[in-house]
């Protein structure tokens, strides 16, 4: 479905979260869009990256998050409307320019939208990004449903030309991946001609008067707020308790009031601008009840903002009993779930769960069904033959050596599928920074080898100052590149080296190698398929010392097999395969643990499952009688 | 404690391999995917679950560890000589008396042997296990190795290729390590020839090279002349180098420490050099099996044999007794540190 197209302007579409954000800004005549990919924003470029083959708008994958709200920044400066996407994490990287950018201000309608994920399904760690707004002293908006995102997406940019500075959209991950019926607006021509008016400067300086010209605009800010009908109060005029909620979780409130028949005992306050707060409406809300229960993803970020607030108004409001993230009611981590709201009013109110029974049929029906299962690289994967070869290389160093991890799909090779190698594993491109340290250790009798593996995506995005660094300072590291020629991770969008741009657009990829090289550092280039060619190549490059760098080149496995495929099909000698009575204890389902293979617990031999099996044919390496054999398809 | 649960591995792991133990006799090499030798270092890889494994009852150490300094039979049949090759070009590349490299030649042209299991000269790494079919390749093996090679690895191939009849050059812990694989089972019902060589440690050859850096010309051969010299020859094309013992102790295998045999008690027949007999070796031939193939060698004017002077004798008995005793004294030392901890 084409989201962007006119031909459903006012009709109602079945859109995810993300793709409502997108149709939202393109409602909103967003000309300049960028982005990094992390799970759960990416499809918000991707949607409007599909929009630009036929709207005149403009879209990147930016190198980070950072280049991107800076390159966003430009069309805001000359006067057109942006947008930035990024997850939790993409924030952080932002936030330097950020927090210097709403110093000086903005023009064109600029929304940064993150998508934090709570309880980090796919991230490093669990963030609430929420807490950049305050410390940036921009306006907050948090949507509680698609229709929501797309309205509050379009609002979004003209509160941000209202106010001149950045306005920030927060979504989480459970929003961005709903599916759900949203009335959709119209796509407006718009004909901006950018243009940069040189009697207007952006800067912070002087920085103390842009500070509290900031903090007027975040007046402003709340003006509009105030009387923004997204909030919403929901329920009796005298509650026994108000649920102050945001985002998603609003929609658990409801769900769990209505169960529990609470609808005539329990209201409901709905934040759709959590920064700053519509004081006028919380100081209503609080006067018609005693207790109040907070309920959001992640951080207590509304229960502090109101619990000063109440403090601030005890003698209009009276005392509250609050409960939430900091009284113990509510987990301090983890995502929000209906089932902990619903067994939290339930002990409340002293009434009974209804059973649907969901839970034991939905039970009754998989749990025969669905096979026990581990994180693990795809079959074919690339990073498990590096892997191995680093584990071979390593154990023959014999020298304690460990490896230094990053993030993307490898990031798994802290698990049994890439050997419980990785070590260490934070922020993007932070396996040099580290390696760099490490590097400098041995002066103080450090004496372990220590390899950076980085995968390509992330060697872009914030690996190379790390390296000009091991470079600058002549630090002992060696860096294995993960080149497997895509953003796999997050779905496979373009980057530096893939030769090709969001809009698909060919051109020149930056050479990993031939950076490196121009870095003055020795390059070795490896195939992570020839197991034992490649572990001879790490295991020689760990006796060397100074910087150096093997990128293990190989397509990332999904790709391969969009692009044709591999050349092999793989099966089992029965009659080389001694199973149990090998002595090799079932080292290729055990050790090496390529999901295409298992053990025939009935036959006591190893199998090949031809249905998930793609053929790279690394295994037939691996197997001490050589019973794993490949031909050619 | 260890949990049996983890599998034998696990605990020839920690007792031989983890603590140093381990002399790189590569015995455990080659049966299974877990282990490996890589550069004078025996090295695990994964940790297996199976129980009994052959690494743990074939392991000369971890056997010492376990059932201490065997009691040293007398044998009757043992007999004590110098020799030396009759053949020019061996003796020109050998490093005593040429008597490994002609018996090994002698039994692979006679295919009394079909393959010798010997130590080659490295290269690009360390020397290691080879397998050998040709006096040729035989004598490309000459000379000694002052590095722990993992040799046997080349055994357990030799085994996998269903090779029936094979001659194995080794230290005495890989005499006792073939002694231990016949004796559970692990030969494949292949005939073996033993040949031991004289050994009162090995060098690790990691550390070993890293004493090698400081050298400024390519090596081409090592010895340790008898006492009193009390130095390591590192002698090049035209340049030699002496690198006092002691600046070469820390680079010996810690495992050496408490084995207990020099003269390769379990080989068929024992060689080593003959202490100030220039040109010689000292051969025990040890078995029957010794016995025939020297006589055969002899008779076939291969080579020189000698009587082994008395006092050579008595000497190489006093300096043998000595690494028993050491030996014997650090299992115990050992021991009682284990006890207190």
């Amino acid at each position: 479905m084409k989201v962007h197209s006119r031909e459903y302007d006012n009709k109602v579409l079945l859109l995810q979260g993300n793709e409502a954000i997108a149709r939202g800004a393109l409602e909103a005549g967003v000309v300049f869009c960028a982005g990094y990919p992390g799970n759960p924003s990416s499809e918000i470029i991707e949607t409007l990256a599909e929009a630009a083959k036929e709207l005149p708008i403009y879209v990147e994958w930016s190198v980070n998050e950072k280049v991107a709200l800076e390159a966003a920044t430009a069309a805001s400066f000359a006067g057109v409307r942006a947008i930035v996407t990024m997850k939790q994490n993409g924030v952080n990287v932002a936030s330097d320019f950020l927090t210097n950018l709403t110093l000086s201000g903005t023009k064109g309608g600029i929304v940064l939208v993150s998508c934090d994920d709570p309880s980090s399904i796919s991230s490093t760690n669990e963030e609430d990004a929420r807490w950049f707004s305050r410390l940036a002293d921009i306006p907050l908006l948090e949507p509680s449903t698609p229709q929501e995102a797309l309205e509050l997406t379009r609002e979004a940019f003209s509160l941000s030309e209202q106010i001149k500075n950045v306005v920030m959209l927060r979504s989480v991950s459970r929003l961005s991946h709903t599916r759900a019926n949203v009335r959709v607006g119209e796509i407006k021509k718009t004909s901006t001609k950018p243009f940069f008016d040189p009697k207007i400067s952006y800067h912070t300086f002087p920085v103390v008067p842009k500070h509290f010209q900031r903090h007027e605009k975040l007046n402003m800010a709340a003006k509009w707020v105030e009387a923004c009908t997204y909030n919403k109060y929901i329920g009796p005029k005298d509650p026994e308790l108000l649920i102050c909620t945001s985002g998603c979780a609003f929609t658990y409130a409801i769900e769990a009031v209505d169960m529990l028949n609470l609808n005539n005992r329990v209201a409901i306050l709905k934040l759709s601008t959590t920064y700053p707060l519509p004081r006028n409406l919380l100081k209503d809300a609080l006067k018609k009840t005693k207790k109040i229960l907070f309920l959001e993803d992640v951080d207590p970020f509304l229960e502090e903002q109101i619990k000063a607030l109440a403090a601030e108004l005890v003698e209009d409001v009276g005392a509250k009993e609050f409960m939430g993230r900091t009284t113990g009611h509510i987990p301090v981590a983890g995502e929000i779930l209906p089932g902990t709201l619903i067994r939290l009013l339930a002990e409340l109110f002293n009434t009974s769960i209804p059973n649907y029974g969901y839970r034991d049929r939905v039970l009754s029906l998989i749990s025969q069904k669905v096979p026990p299962r581990e994180f693990g690289f795809c079959p074919g994967c690339p990073h498990r033959g590096t892997f191995y070869s680093i584990k071979k290389a390593l154990t023959w160093d014999d020298r304690n050596g460990f490896i230094s991890g990053d993030i993307g799909c490898y990031t798994m090779g802290i698990w049994p599928t890439g050997f419980n190698m990785v070590k260490s594993v934070h922020a993007m491109g932070s396996s040099i920074g580290l390696a760099c340290g490490y590097g400098k250790l041995k002066d103080f009798g450090f004496d372990q080898p220590v390899i950076t593996v980085c995968g390509d995506s992330t060697f872009y995005h914030a690996a190379l100052p790390g390296l000009v660094n091991a470079r600058f300072n002549n630090a002992d590291v060696l860096i294995i590149v993960l080149d497997n020629s895509a953003t796999a991770m997050t779905g496979f969008q373009p980057h530096p080296g893939t030769g090709i741009t969001a809009l698909g657009i060919p051109t020149t990829p930056v050479d990993i190698e031939a950076l490196c090289k121009a870095l003055g550092m020795e390059v070795a280039v490896i195939d992570p398929y020839e197991i034992g060619a490649a572990s001879e190549v790490i295991y020689s490059y760990l006796k060397k010392s100074g910087p150096r760098v093997i990128v293990s080149k190989r397509k990332c496995a999904l790709v391969q097999n969009r692009e044709g495929g591999f050349p092999y099909i793989m099966e089992v000698d029965k009659t080389k395969c001694k199973g149990e009575e090998c002595g090799c204890g079932r080292y290729c389902t055990r050790i090496f643990r390529c999901p295409g293979l298992v053990f025939d617990r009935e036959e006591g031999k190893a199998k090949v499952d031809e249905v998930v099996c793609v053929g790279c044919g690394i295994c037939s390496l691996i197997c001490p009688q050589g019973a794993i054999v490949r031909r050619g398809k | 404690m260890m949990d049996s649960q983890k599998g034998s591995l696990c605990e020839l792991s920690e007792k031989i391999i983890r603590p140093r133990l381990c002399v790189t006799c590569g015995a455990c090499v080659g049966y299974c995917p877990y282990l490996e030798y890589k550069d004078g270092r025996v090295l695990v890889l994964d940790q297996c679950q199976v129980l009994n494994g052959t690494c743990n009852l074939i392991c000369p150490q971890l056997n010492l560890l376990k059932l201490g300094v065997e009691e040293q039979e007398a044998n009757p049949n043992e007999t004590f000589l110098i020799a030396r090759s009759t053949n020019q070009e061996i003796l020109f590349n050998a490093q005593y008396g040429g008597v490994v490299s002609t018996i090994i030649s002698y039994l692979l042209e006679e295919r009394i042997i079909d393959s010798a299991v010997l130590t080659n000269r490295g290269g690009e790494g360390s020397s290691r296990g080879t397998l050998v079919k040709s006096k040729e390749q035989a004598l490309s093996c000459a000379g000694s190795r002052y590095t722990a090679s993992g040799t046997l690895s080349a055994l357990n191939i030799a085994l996998k290729n269903k090779e029936k009849k094979i001659g194995v050059v080794g230290l005495p812990c890989q005499m006792k390590a073939v002694s231990l694989m016949e004796k559970h089972g692990r030969l494949e019902g292949a005939e073996i020839v033993k040949i031991g060589l004289f050994c009162t440690w090995a060098l690790d050859y990691r550390e070993f090279e890293s004493l090698m850096k400081e050298v400024s010309f390519k090596p081409n051969k090592f010895d340790i002349p008898p006492p009193p010299a009390n130095v390591f020859v590192v002698q090049g094309k035209e340049e030699r180098l002496e690198i006092p013992l002691e600046k070469l102790r820390p680079a010996i295998q810690t495992g050496c420490a408490i084995c207990p045999d020099m003269t390769a008690q379990h080989g068929d027949i024992s060689v080593g050099a003959a202490e100030g007999i220039e040109g010689y070796n000292t051969v025990i031939i040890r078995t029957k099996k010794g016995q025939d193939i020297l006589d055969e060698c002899s008779k076939k004017a291969l080579l020189e044999l000698k009587p082994l002077p008395q006092e050579n004798l008595l000497h190489l008995k006093e300096a043998s007794n000595n690494k028993r005793q050491r030996a014997i004294l650090r299992l115990k030392e050992r021991n009682s540190n284990e006890g207190t901890q």
